[in-house]
Order: structure tokens, then C-alpha cells, then sequence
């Protein structure tokens, strides 16, 4: 098992938010984490990537406890974090956002990997980040944690806010991830996660209610209401 | 070509900082032109490259200059006073950091400015090793021989501002490098995104530290300069207002660019010297034009011009 989350237990100031979350990643796989807002799905990769400190549990990477590692170690050990708000550097370009994560993977030829499975943005490569549009920013951002072979992504809410057309092509980008990365997605396009994931683990009020696959929920009424799954 | 056109802004600089004594109303309005310009380009590595902005930093140029002085006055006439003055503002920078760059925001601040008061009290109080507010005088200038030249004498100004000019244009060479290294692109993500730079697998804190030492270590030769220039060290580069003038400097010329910093000092320089012909409250005047081209120009003169050349695609 590439992710084994054990009872997990994550408190900010006096607010329970994760209330005994266990959730676990094969290798190559893509797991979808989803529930309405507010239910601590960012709150969980925050925990895993080591921004929020667990109160209680363990977070097992490749059979290593790396529950209270910091985050650089972390990265380091092939964990890729990208947040909701994509958190580029805006005044560097294109080209040197990617060259971060080079520099730090030492592993020049990502930059080529990144540009075959992201062509858009090859064009963009001079320009700021911060003015690039929000489905540019995107695959720059899954970009950046791809280099330096992350055998785990955890992307936050990659597809919100952005157009269909964009939505579609990053749906394909993900699917393409699995190749070389396993990925828990974290989404509230419920329908557009249900189409890319292999197995979904859905939450509420800070634990999990329900996992099992895409189809299996599609049977399960009280999982739909609590997604808020329109027919 | 393609090298030539990579320096190109350092030869530029280079050019006008060699004729600066020419262009200037005397060639002591150059020295300290050339001296807090580069006091001002080390202060950036900290505060437009890193961003991490710090309200002590006059502390380094003022240990710089007094460990300098010091050395003259006390143990040698020799160049190896500009070392002397370096490496203690290399090591207080340091400790400085060690204890500073773990917190951030006003925490980071107030730690710096307390830094710099605590030495500001020490020297100020420690009347009989440093002259204390009369400030540090008596201080001799080296002579510097080299093997089959005739030896050269820091008394005349010119000499004495070329002498500089290697010094600062080397320098400035150097932290040229360092800041387009793949070391500067990464202080410049910890400016941008600290989290961000974390998840990428850099230990944020050590890249920090070091830009604070980098950022000392120069300041303290430009302090160190100043004092051999001046054959004097007051008290007052050790007082947070003067942490508050490089950081104007810095604004004021455009932090998010190499050089800005400098020109930031020329601005400084050429008006602290105008205004004081005509009023003894000059600080007054240059405060107010420094809110008035801050809120004006808020990328500072170099970075406006910087930003209109790319609009346009230059």
C-alpha cells in the first residue's frame, strides 16, 4: 500500500475537523476524496503534507511514518501537494516555476515530461504566472509537482472555477497521471471527479461515510444527498 | 554576444559608477553614492529577492565600519582591517539569524530592530574603546603595496574611489551570480509562495539563513569601505533610523530589481545633498517625497521603467 491513513485525528485551535479520517492509496490509482464544503477534505491533505500537525493517528508513505515529518522531507520523499489556490509564483515565469522544482529534483528532462503531457503550455513559457489565465495556471501547477517522479499527488479542487473546455482537457491530463503517479483528488465537481477516479471515499462533518467505487454510489441514495448529486 | 548581452546591465552600471566622480558634484558625493548603493544592492538580496524585509540592517554596515576602524585604530594599519570588519558583521549576522529567521512578520521585525539597538547601546555606552556619541576617530588609512608597483596611498580621493570601485564592482559581480543562480531562483520562490517552496522539498528556513548571512556579509564590506572613506565612525549607523535610510533607498529605486537599490541611493544621495544647502530639515523633505513617489511609483523608479520596457515587449 503506497498511502495508509490510520485514524486521524486534526484540530484547529479548539475545532475538531478530522474526526478519525482513515483512508488509504494503491499504487497507480486515483482516490477521490469528496464531500460539501467545509467537511475537512483540504484540511486532510493539509494533514498528509504536513501544513496542519495531527492531533492524534498515523499517516503510513511507502510503509514510513510520516506523520510528523516536516514538509520539505515530505516532497522530498515523493509527495506533491497542489492547493486550491494553485499558489504559483506569480512574478516568476512559466519557465522558472518549472525550474523550482528542478533545481530541487535535480531532474532536468521533468521539464520535457511536464510540456508533452501539458502542450499549452510551451507557448507560455516567458510569460508571469501571475498572468497567466486560471486553466493555464492549473496544469502549471500540476506541472510543478509532477517533476522530480511523485509517486504521490494530492491535488485540491483542480477543476473549480475553470471552463468546460479547460475542464475536460485537465480531466485527461489526470487520467494520464496515473501512469506514472497515484493521485487523491479532492474535488466538489462531483460528477467530473466520479469520471477520473478508480475508488472514492466521500466525508462529512469531519469523518468518512462512505467508500467504495464510482458505481457503487451511483446506487447509494444517502451518499447522493449528502454530495448533492443532481440527476 | 549572447554573454555580452547577459552582463549587459552590470557593464552599464559598471560604466557609470566609473565615471560617477566625473559626473558628480565632488568625488566624496560619489564615494558615498557608490558606497550606500552598494550597502543598498546587499540589503535587496534580503528584501526583494527573499522578501523579507528587516529594520536592523544598518547594524552589519555599522559593524562593518567599526571593526574596520577598530582594526586601524588599535591593531594594524593594514588592509586586513576590511576582513577584520567583514567577518564580525558575517558572524553577528549569523546570530542574527539564527534567532530571527524561525519567526516571520512583525516577530522577524521587532527582532531585528532589538539586534540592532542592543549594539547601537553597547558602542553607544562604551565610550573608551569606541568614542561613543564623539564616534570613532584617529582612525589611519592603509597603504597598499603591491609586488613591483609602487605602493598606493588612499589620500587622494580619486584613488581612494577606485579603490572602492574594485571592491564594489567585484562585489556586485558576485551577488549577481549568486541571485541568478538556481539558489536565487529559490530565494525568490521563498519570497513569492513559502508553503508553496516547501512542497517542492526546500527546507524554507535554511534558505533564510543563508540569504540574511549573504545579505550581512556584504553589508558589513560596504560599512567597512565607509569607514576608511570617512577616517570616522559615528554612532548613528548603528541607530534603527539608519536601517530605516537603506530601506528607503530600496523602495525608492525598486526592490524587485537588481539595480534599483543603487539608483534608489543616487536619488538619496544627489537630495540629501541639495536639500542641506538650503534647510537643516532636509530628512523632513525627503520623507515627504519618498511617500509621495512611493504611493506614485510603487515599483520604485527602476522597476516602473522595468515594467513599461516589458509592456512594451522590449
Amino acid at each position: 500500500m503506497l498511502l495508509d491513513v490510520k485514524d486521524l485525528h486534526t484540530f484547529y485551535e479548539q475545532s475538531h475537523v478530522l474526526q478519525g479520517v482513515s483512508l488509504n492509496a494503491e499504487k497507480d490509482e486515483i482516490v477521490g476524496l469528496l464531500g460539501r464544503n467545509g467537511v475537512g477534505k483540504t484540511t486532510f491533505l493539509k494533514s498528509i503534507i504536513g501544513f496542519v500537525k495531527p492531533k492524534k493517528g498515523t499517516i503510513l508513505f511507502k510503509g514510513q511514518d510520516i506523520t510528523y515529518l516536516p514538509s520539505f522531507v515530505k516532497a522530498r520523499m515523493g509527495i506533491g501537494y497542489v492547493p486550491e489556490d494553485r499558489r504559483l509564483f506569480p512574478r516568476l515565469t512559466t519557465m522558472e516555476n518549472l525550474r523550482t522544482a528542478v533545481v530541487a529534483s535535480g531532474k532536468k528532462e521533468g521539464i520535457d515530461k511536464c510540456l508533452q503531457l501539458f502542450p499549452d503550455l510551451k507557448d507560455l513559457l516567458d510569460r508571469r504566472a501571475g498572468r497567466l489565465s486560471g486553466g493555464e495556471q492549473e496544469m502549471l501547477s500540476i506541472a510543478r509537482a509532477l517533476i522530480g517522479n511523485k509517486s504521490l499527488l494530492l491535488l485540491d479542487e483542480p477543476l473549480t472555477g475553470l471552463a468546460p473546455k479547460i475542464v475536460k482537457r485537465l480531466i485527461e491530463s489526470i487520467k494520464k497521471l496515473k501512469e506514472t503517479s497515484s493521485v487523491i483528488l479532492v474535488e466538489q465537481n462531483i460528477r467530473a471527479a466520479l469520471r477520473i477516479v478508480d475508488r472514492v471515499y466521500v466525508m462529512k462533518d469531519g469523518k468518512i461515510i462512505f467508500e467504495g467505487t464510482p458505481k457503487q454510489i451511483h446506487k447509494n441514495k444517502e451518499v447522493q444527498k449528502s454530495l448533492v448529486i443532481e440527476r | 554576444m549572447d554573454r555580452l548581452k547577459k552582463y549587459q546591465t552590470l557593464l552599464l552600471f559598471l560604466f557609470f559608477t566609473l565615471i560617477l566622480p566625473f559626473i558628480s558634484i565632488s568625488v566624496a558625493q560619489a564615494t558615498d553614492i557608490l558606497l550606500f548603493g552598494f550597502f543598498a544592492i546587499s540589503f535587496n538580496i534580503l528584501l526583494g529577492f527573499t522578501g523579507i524585509l528587516s529594520f536592523g540592517h544598518g547594524l552589519f554596515f555599522g559593524l562593518g565600519a567599526y571593526g574596520t576602524g577598530l582594526f586601524l585604530k588599535y591593531v594594524s594599519v593594514s588592509p586586513l582591517s576590511i576582513a577584520v570588519g567583514t567577518i564580525l558583521a558575517t558572524i553577528v549576522a549569523a546570530i542574527v539569524a539564527y534567532f530571527c529567521t524561525i519567526r516571520r512578520g512583525v516577530y522577524f521585525a521587532m527582532i531585528t530592530i532589538a539586534f540592532n539597538q542592543l549594539f547601537y547601546f553597547i558602542f553607544f555606552t562604551w565610550r573608551d574603546f569606541t568614542g561613543g556619541d564623539d564616534g570613532l576617530v584617529g582612525i589611519r588609512r592603509f597603504i597598499i603595496e603591491l609586488p613591483f608597483l609602487p605602493a598606493i596611498t588612499l589620500q587622494d580621493p580619486l584613488v581612494r574611489y577606485y579603490f572602492f570601485f574594485m571592491i564594489v564592482g567585484i562585489s556586485v559581480f558576485f551577488i549577481k551570480r549568486i541571485l541568478e543562480s538556481p539558489f536565487g531562483l529559490i530565494l525568490q520562490a521563498v519570497r513569492e509562495n513559502e508553503e508553496r517552496t516547501m512542497c517542492l522539498g526546500y527546507n524554507v528556513n535554511s534558505f533564510r539563513f543563508a540569504s540574511f548571512l549573504l545579505s550581512g556579509l556584504f553589508s558589513g564590506i560596504a560599512g567597512s569601505l565607509y569607514c576608511i572613506h570617512l577616517r570616522f565612525v559615528g554612532v548613528t549607523v548603528l541607530h534603527w533610523m539608519f536601517s530605516g535610510e537603506v530601506i528607503m533607498m530600496t523602495i525608492l529605486g525598486g526592490m524587485h530589481t537588481f539595480f534599483g537599490p543603487f539608483i534608489g541611493a543616487v536619488l538619496f544621495v544627489f537630495l540629501r545633498d541639495l536639500l542641506s544647502n538650503f534647510t537643516m530639515h532636509w530628512p523632513l523633505i525627503i520623507g515627504l517625497l519618498f511617500i509621495i513617489l512611493t504611493l506614485w511609483l510603487r515599483r520604485g523608479v527602476l522597476g516602473r521603467l522595468a515594467s513599461y520596457l516589458e509592456l512594451r515587449g522590449t
